[in-house]
């Protein structure tokens, strides 16, 4: 629950003091070429972060990471700390937002607060390739009562939300369907299931009574339920040495579960040259450019979870190039006009207003330079969040 | 369909994500005049890509809404309304007013060297509208050198044929992607269309262009539908309009609408830019 009224709101503030301030910088690199989207999270400043996404050896290709305001993107801390869960009914808020950028050029710029749910990593032929990609989204499970942890194919990331299903038979005890859980993770393959985003933190996790009979299965969840309100978008990591295929086909399932939507417009991506760490590569002022996101279909409202893709059309991608599909939810937009102005939006007063942050969220900024915005510059955010109950 | 029932109704859209934000940023042409010329921002370079209404010359044609800001996908059986504008330019040159429009139907290449009735083919028919019909501007596809009258005529909102006399004029000089019809030596100040036929409110279609002098270079006539203005007003802030409160009532946007900009601005435009964000939500 957020606040029940304006005096609500004030004497929560004011009185029990439940707000946060989160203050954020960014140093932009390399330049940005004019009219891409960018997203920061693998930028250094703060919070600090080498390459996004991060490399580990765990993190195998076209499996769903989750992303998480405590874990990052499983290897570095992407996300700004902004405080933990509320507890009980209470939920946060955004109340105020404020941004800064200082550069010899590329003004004016757009800055878009987004949740990065997570992402599939892309690498080698997931990138050279022109056949479909297909997505792994869980799987097929099997579990041990005596050890409580389930074994399955993918390597998730620590808090991975998943629900579980059955066919043919009974899920292990302990287990619901229709019901979320969060990973603990074991091992590349295994994990132990938590009820809740809290006990998935505290380490406590559910006591599993039996193996369970038929088919199993488990599919990852959108920290928003459903994928209320997700967009997709592709980030580069590394650039690849040329190439610039189109989005020719797509598979993604809609927050009512229907699977088999696809992206529209078959996107182009760029080409080395608007490819750079960052970039969002279906941005800028090209033929066939969406930025920053890739098109939803008909009066779809979210994105649950990407099932396939295929890159063909253009000019394949040659080289040894990192790219992350990433699925976010928009949380608000704020403008910067020129360098060196501190702008500023009331998210209180004004519809749509106080946009809710969910528990966990891994917040990211995406950058729009109109021009081509000069390299290692700072940008700088604040937000203001408050939550009631 | 209904629409928005209420506040709660309209916040909901949000939480329920049904939302979302086109981004656009737009480099103008030159305006052959300084002072609240009507420019086209669609054959502006930028995102989206510029048009340059090509097509079959004198054969009426629609954009595709796609490649306009884009604002989503089909949403019937749902209403998709406009719920905010956002602006943000570098140069005072481009403070003035913005026009958002539905780019409707357009008749590509009029002949502005001749002065023969240039009948105009209409086997597409508008998209969106098509009843009430749009109103029409006369833009610059390649350069006019001098002023001319012309009449136009056209089917009006009753579907009957009327003509607007020898009323509306072209300025020369108007550069590429100028409003011709809408120079301030014509017009200063004004909104952008052309005079109809006395009490017509719209345009079905475009019948024929008679010139009556040549003011050479070629001229797209397009039938547009207006949406909702918007001021810029200061380099250094981004002018917002929000609905309800800034925007008290707001268009709604039909599927395949091709979104783009008429500007009028302060002072020359050529290679100058304009960005921005329109945001939407739908009814359920």
């Amino acid at each position: 629950m957020g606040y029940t009224s304006q005096d609500d709101l004030i004497n929560q503030i004011t009185t029990n003091g439940k707000r946060t301030r989160l203050e954020m910088f960014k140093t932009t690199a390399p330049v940005h070429t004019a009219g891409g989207w960018h997203m920061l999270a693998g930028l250094g400043g703060y919070p600090n972060a080498a390459t996004f996404p991060g490399a580990t050896t765990g993190n195998a290709d076209l499996v769903f990471q989750s992303c998480w305001e405590t874990s990052g993107d499983g290897v570095n801390i992407i996300g700004p700390q902004h405080g933990g869960n509320p507890g009980g009914s209470a939920t946060k808020h955004a109340l105020n937002v404020g941004a800064l950028v200082v550069a010899a050029a590329g003004a004016p710029w757009q800055l878009k607060l987004v949740d990065l749910q997570g992402y599939y990593r892309l690498s080698t032929t997931n990138v050279t390739g022109t056949s479909s990609r297909t997505l792994n989204n869980g799987g097929t499970f099997t579990a041990d009562s005596g050890t409580d942890i389930i074994t399955y194919t993918g390597d998730f990331t620590t808090y991975t939300k998943v629900q579980f299903s059955n066919s043919g038979g009974a899920l292990p005890g302990g287990l619901s369907a229709a019901t979320d859980y969060y990973l603990v993770r074991q091992s590349a393959t295994t994990a132990k299931v938590a009820a809740s985003l809290s006990d998935a933190i505290a380490g406590t996790t559910i006591d599993i009574t039996s193996n369970g009979t038929g088919t199993n299965t488990m599919t990852v969840q959108m920290r928003s339920a459903s994928g209320v309100g997700c967009e997709a978008c592709f980030v580069v990591q590394t650039a690849p040495t040329g190439g610039g295929p189109n989005l020719t086909a797509s598979d993604y399932t809609n927050t009512a579960g229907t699977s088999g939507r696809a992206f529209q417009g078959s996107p182009s991506n760029g080409a080395a040259a608007d490819a750079y760490a960052t970039r969002i590569i279906h941005s800028g002022n090209a033929t066939g450019r969406y930025g920053p996101f890739l098109p939803r279909q008909g009066a779809d409202t979210g994105i649950a979870r990407i099932n396939s893709f295929t890159w063909s059309g253009g000019t394949a991608y040659t080289g040894s190039g990192v790219i992350a599909l990433c699925i976010v939810k928009p949380i608000l937009d704020i403008v910067v006009p020129v360098t060196g102005m501190y702008s500023e939006r009331d998210l209180v007063n004004q519809l749509m207003s106080m946009p809710k942050i969910d528990d966990g969220a891994c917040l990211q900024w995406l950058m729009f330079g109109t021009g081509a915005t000069t390299t290692a510059s700072p940008v700088n955010t604040t937000l203001d969040i408050g939550w009631g109950g | 369909m209904a629409g928005f029932k209420s506040f709660a109704d309209l916040a909901k859209a949000q939480d329920e994500g049904r939302v979302y934000s086109g981004h656009f940023s737009k480099t103008a042409g030159a305006s052959a005049s300084n002072v609240w010329q009507w420019i086209d921002l669609s054959m502006g370079t930028g995102n989206p890509m510029a048009q340059y209404y090509a097509a079959s010359p004198l054969e009426a044609a629609a954009l595709v809404g796609r490649r306009g800001i884009y604002h989503g996908d089909d949403k019937t059986p749902y209403k998709k309304f406009l719920t905010g504008i956002s602006l943000t330019a570098t140069s005072a040159n481009m403070i003035g007013k913005y026009l958002l429009a539905d780019y409707l139907l357009f008749y590509p290449f009029i002949d502005g060297t001749s002065l023969d009735e240039q009948q105009m083919v209409n086997d597409v028919t508008l998209p969106r509208y098509a009843s009430e019909g749009g109103k029409v501007i006369a833009v610059a596809t390649a350069v006019l050198t001098a002023n001319a009258y012309f009449d136009m005529r056209y089917i009006n909102q009753d579907g009957v044929e009327r003509s607007t006399g020898y009323v509306n004029r072209l300025a020369g000089p108007s550069a590429i992607g100028n409003v011709a019809n809408a120079s301030v030596a014509l017009a200063s100040g004004s909104f952008p269309y052309l005079s109809l036929y006395g009490g017509d409110t719209g345009v079905r279609s475009i019948s024929s262009i008679t010139l009556q002098a040549a003011p050479g270079g070629l001229i797209a006539f397009a039938i547009i539908k207006p949406l909702q203005m918007a001021q810029f007003l200061d380099t250094n802030n981004t002018t917002e309009k929000q609905f309800p409160f800034g925007m008290p009532v707001t268009p709604e946007i039909l599927d395949g609408a091709y979104l783009n900009f008429l500007a009028s601005t302060a002072a020359t435009s050529g290679g100058l830019i304009v960005t921005g964000r329109l945001d939407f939500a739908w009814s359920k």
